[in-house]
């Protein structure tokens, strides 16, 4: 006989985002799943009492909340607060939540250096590239990293300076990426971006002083050429081909109003990682109990 | 000082000679009880001359649909047509404030006995209604007399004219007592209602002796009346909970759920109860898909202790991971033994998106 996963209390009118990745949840289903696969974020902390007053009030979990409640005191286990929030609803098996709580474990166990950056690579596939870039600092600032693990550090974090168009940094960590680990990749992403800021030939002049075989040259230039290609066919490329035109038929005034709304969006959508750089710098990174240095 | 607002419930029992008007004031925890007999002429369309005895009612007293929290309405008859008939002569007044709700006399009564002190249900309860040459009963009587008590209500009717009982016959009181002798050996009640017009006049003797021998014996007219209007008050909770088990034409006697875990252990869980006519009842509840696109459904006949499952399959739903799709299930019956289930993709919130997409899934219950 098939058994099925009742749901537990109401879908929320109002989501919950996480401060951490921005990802908002609707039930309780939906934070057990969150929670469940970004548990490294709660190592030396809980989430912050919204999520309490959310399940309480959007959700009608009240008898939950009063027990979360009680569990957020500092000195307790934090796993009691993971247990019984994954305990209160069928979602888990009683398997599933050992497993959980087992990898939490294990997590806690994990030095501090690659703590923080498995924290990066999940900041970083969330979209939250500053965050990511100080955890990545964090991991390789004591200089424990193994080889392979310094290496992935790198080349993630020259991704995500990438992504805050801080390319010169980002060229220098790919190089050092490809220096700890040896991995093509991290040349391949400083060949694009070398492309894309100062050229084709520049980036080739670049990898052969790096002495890259013939093979791989050949397959970072069709590699780059594909991405080149699926850009042309994007939104984004169709707006600046509409501005060439405009301007080629001397239209300026409607060239300046396209590029001034292009812009702006890109402005809105960059807006969440200024401020959380600005937060960083004058805050920095969440603290953790008898952090070292 | 305003008057302090209390909730009140009316009940309108449209019948075939006459429309009774209840209405219960929860804070006085009392009913009021209003009753308009109609013509012969008004009887051939009881329903409308009904409602417009009603409505002047109101009108007479200053009040309006908006001075009642719930208003109810139980028929003898509640076929298809009849609940047509009574939803399009309420006015569009009526409907911008309650929405049309029709139990059946039968569901009346138990409401009626149900919503009274525990003593009046917890022993073996019974209803007499005399309406022309048939004697009509409703006997709630405890089935499973352990420590979570089980109820079952049944209706039958006896064709009076078949022991020699005819209205108006000088040996009505003696063949009726005659009747009720054989009738209370097989079937013992502790408190007896009786109601319907075959009751009046002054011909009962010797069977009100009889009746009233070592039990409670209540006369009235307005008691489907007053069991609708208690419907305000909330489902009674042996309902609810599956505990009562009524036998009688549209009661649906099938809960219909799925299995679930519970510490570890299969449960099973009702998605509708019993108890209700099956217009009446319809039931919905979330679930989380795990790695199969499966639902099986569980349908329990509570008459047979009996059950059957179904295995319905979700098909064209976008790649997800496991437990990240949640469906609706609505429930809803079409007759006292068919109906649908409507599976609904509600997606898992923004992470992954619903697609709305619904599953039919029609349901027979043979058992």
């Amino acid at each position: 006989m098939r058994e099925s996963i009742v749901c537990t209390g109401r879908v929320g009118k109002e989501p919950y985002r996480f401060p951490e990745t921005g990802t908002p949840v609707f039930s309780y289903e939906e934070i057990c799943y969150y929670l469940s696969g970004h548990m490294l974020f709660y190592l030396y902390t809980l989430p912050e009492e919204e999520l309490l007053f959310f399940i309480r009030d959007e959700l009608g979990l009240e008898k939950l909340y009063r027990q979360l409640s009680r569990l957020t005191d500092p000195e307790r286990d934090q796993m009691k607060y993971f247990s019984a929030l994954f305990r209160e609803g069928n979602y888990f098996s009683e398997e599933e939540i050992r497993q959980i709580l087992d990898s939490y474990r294990n997590l806690k166990n994990m030095p501090y250096p690659l703590q923080c950056k498995c924290l990066g690579d999940m900041l970083l596939d969330a979209g939250r590239a500053s965050m990511a870039i100080h955890y990545y600092k964090e991991a390789l600032r004591p200089q424990t990293l193994g080889r392979a693990d310094t290496g992935a550090a790198c080349h993630n974090m020259a991704i995500a300076k990438s992504r805050l168009f801080r390319f010169e940094d980002a060229k220098i960590d790919f190089v050092k990426a490809y220096q700890h680990r040896g991995d093509e990749e991290s040349l391949f992403y400083y060949y694009c971006l070398t492309a894309f800021t100062e050229g084709l030939e520049r980036a080739r002049a670049e990898m052969e002083s790096f002495k890259v075989s013939e093979l791989s040259m050949e397959s970072f230039e069709n590699r780059f050429a594909g991405i080149a290609d699926a850009y042309a066919c994007s939104g984004q490329a169709e707006k600046q081909k509409k501005i060439v035109c405009l301007l080629r038929r001397e239209r300026p005034e409607e060239a300046e109003k396209m590029y001034g709304k292009m812009v702006r969006e890109l402005q809105k959508n960059f807006r969440p990682e200024m401020e959380t750089e600005e937060g960083l710098l004058r805050g920095g990174l969440p603290a953790r109990p008898n952090a070292q240095g | 000082m305003g008057e302090l607002e209390t909730r009140k419930f009316a009940g309108i029992d449209l019948g075939r000679q006459a429309v009774r008007f209840s209405v219960y004031d929860e804070a006085a925890a009392e009913t009021t009880e209003e009753s308009f007999l109609l013509s012969e002429k008004e009887q051939e369309d009881f329903i409308g001359s009904g409602l417009f005895y009603v409505r002047r009612h109101l009108e007479e007293s200053h009040k309006s649909w908006d001075a009642y929290q719930g208003v109810y309405f139980t028929m003898e008859d509640t076929g298809k047509e009849a609940r047509k008939y009574l939803t399009e002569q309420l006015d569009d007044e009526f409907k911008k404030r309650h929405s049309v709700q029709i139990i059946t006399h039968f569901r009346a009564f138990v409401e009626y006995v149900f919503h009274q002190e525990r003593a009046v249900w917890d022993r073996n309860t019974l209803l007499l209604d005399y309406s022309g040459d048939v004697l009509r009963y409703i006997l709630v009587e405890q089935i499973r007399p352990s420590r979570q008590k089980a109820y079952r209500a049944v209706l039958k009717e006896i064709n009076l004219s078949e022991y020699g009982i005819h209205a108006g016959d000088e040996n009505q009181d003696y063949h009726f007592s005659r009747l009720m002798k054989q009738f209370l050996v097989k079937n013992p009640a502790h408190i007896i209602f009786l109601t319907g017009d075959g009751f009046e006049g002054n011909w009962m003797k010797k069977t009100l002796t009889y009746l009233c021998a070592g039990r409670r014996v209540f006369l009235g007219q307005n008691l489907y009346a007053n069991g609708a209007c208690l419907l305000g008050l909330g489902p009674v909770q042996l309902m609810e909970d599956g505990l009562l088990l009524m036998q009688g034409p549209d009661m649906v006697s099938h809960t219909i759920g799925i299995l679930a875990q519970e510490s570890g252990k299969p449960r099973y869980v009702p998605i509708t109860s019993i108890g209700r006519e099956w217009y009446n009842t319809e039931g919905s509840m979330d679930i989380i898909l795990d790695k199969s696109q499966k639902v099986e459904f569980f349908y329990h006949n509570s008459q047979a202790n009996e059950m059957e499952g179904a295995v319905c399959e979700i098909k064209d739903l976008p790649a997800r991971p496991p437990k990240t799709t949640r469906i609706r299930i609505e429930v809803r019956f079409t007759s006292q033994t068919d109906g649908v289930i409507l599976l609904k993709d509600l997606g898992f919130g923004e992470m992954f998106p619903a697609t709305g997409k619904v599953t039919v899934f029609p349901f027979k219950l043979i058992s």
